[in-house]
């Protein structure tokens, strides 16, 4: 049996936490704690509205 | 073997809650972050005019280009006049007169108010994709936002969308957080790079994009704008003014050398200037044209924007222009 490289167990963690994957990698701790994945959708949101301005016209930004 | 993640729906809603409720934070947040940004302190500084007997106002060519206290120098007649700058940057007519309310209902009387604009300010029609409400334009959200409506254009969609975006700090102050971000992308993009030439207002080349692209696009600009009048919030800061029995005088800020030479020394600003002429003395305001008061390149930051020495030179030529509060006459084009 072929064995996961690390990169490939990551990449796999983070399609599972980003939703475009249904299971986690092997030895990923599966848990349906509500608190763990509203915090964590929580933050998702919070990091996309800090970063979704890249396409705003900012010429005055010091004012 | 695959591990499964199941959830019922009650483990859902929990989860749509918690992250609900972390979201409602972001918004307290956001909200307490943004209690002093540059349009709050400007209101605050509208309430604070009670004694000011002249009042500046327009977007950031005066923010930059208006210095009370050499427009007050100590021998000045305007001694006993108090001078306030309530121009904000990166903002329309509509924002200016939202301020100029404020002043006005924080019971201040001015006896002068100077309104300095450029090329078109007077005349474009306004109009607003919610998109385009960041920056300092976050106060059309928070202050008199049903008054502030009727004097812009947005789609129904827009207007939707503005009505829900006012209501909630994280989308209207959204601007405020981006420019944190955006900062910070430039600090990294500047490393190992020649240092950018930056004014008070951000970086110098940006200001280039806010002139027309061409002579012709300007003319074109000019023709179609003599056809048409004020724009409603313009008219509605002289009626304003003028409930108040304050005298307005309609200033065409100074432009440096490169502006005039490719726009204002043509056919066609010349008649959109005496269009604009006229419509302002049929409101019984006063015009002066300061366009070519500053002709050395050198007092400019950039290519709109006096520098701190160029504005110095323009308050003192403008305190001498409008020295005397008590004639009939004054701040007259000279």
């Amino acid at each position: 049996m072929k064995r996961m490289t690390p990169s490939t167990w990551l990449r796999q963690l983070l399609e599972f936490l980003g939703g475009s994957a249904d299971h986690p990698p092997a030895g990923f701790p599966v848990t349906a704690n509500p608190l763990f994945w509203g915090v964590w959708w929580g933050a998702l949101c919070l990091v996309i509205y800090v970063f979704c301005g890249q396409s705003s016209k900012f010429i005055y930004i010091d004012f | 073997m695959q591990q499964q993640l199941s959830i019922n729906r009650r483990q859902f809603g929990a989860t749509l809650l918690v992250c609900l409720a972390i979201l409602a934070a972001g918004n307290l947040v956001v909200a307490r972050l943004t209690a002093h940004t540059v349009s709050r302190r400007v209101l605050e500084d509208a309430r604070n005019a009670t004694s000011a007997q002249v009042v500046a106002l327009g977007n950031s060519l005066v923010r930059a280009g208006f210095v009370r206290d050499v427009f007050l120098p100590a021998h000045a007649p305007f001694t006993k006049f108090p001078a306030v700058n309530l121009a904000l940057g990166a903002s329309s007519p509509v924002e200016q007169l939202l301020i100029l309310r404020e002043a006005f209902r924080a019971k201040s009387n001015p006896r002068l108010l100077i309104y300095g604009f450029y090329d078109f300010q007077l005349t474009d029609p306004l109009s607003f994709s919610n998109a385009d409400i960041i920056g300092n334009h976050d106060i059309l959200y928070y202050q008199e936002p049903e008054f502030a409506r009727s004097f812009f254009q947005m789609t129904r969609y827009d207007s939707a969308a503005f009505e829900m975006t006012r209501r909630f700090p994280m989308l209207a102050e959204r601007g405020a957080v981006w420019a944190k971000v955006e900062l910070f992308r430039r600090f990294i993009t500047q490393q190992g790079m020649p240092p950018e030439l930056r004014t008070r207002f951000g970086r110098a080349a940006d200001f280039t994009l806010l002139e027309a692209k061409s002579k012709d696009e300007f003319e074109q600009h000019c023709l179609q704008a003599a056809q048409g009048g004020l724009n409603a919030a313009i008219s509605e800061i002289i009626r304003e003014a003028q409930q108040h029995s304050t005298r307005s005088v309609f200033i065409v800020m100074p432009l440096p050398p490169k502006h005039i030479e490719t726009f204002y020394e043509t056919v066609a600003w010349s008649a959109y200037q005496r269009h604009i002429r006229q419509l302002l003395a049929a409101q019984g305001v006063a015009y002066l044209d300061a366009s070519r008061w500053i002709p050395d390149a050198s007092k400019f930051g950039d290519a709109l924007h006096l520098s701190d020495q160029g504005a110095e030179e323009f308050s003192r030529r403008l305190a001498a222009a409008c020295s005397d509060l008590e004639r009939a006459k004054f701040c007259e084009d000279n």
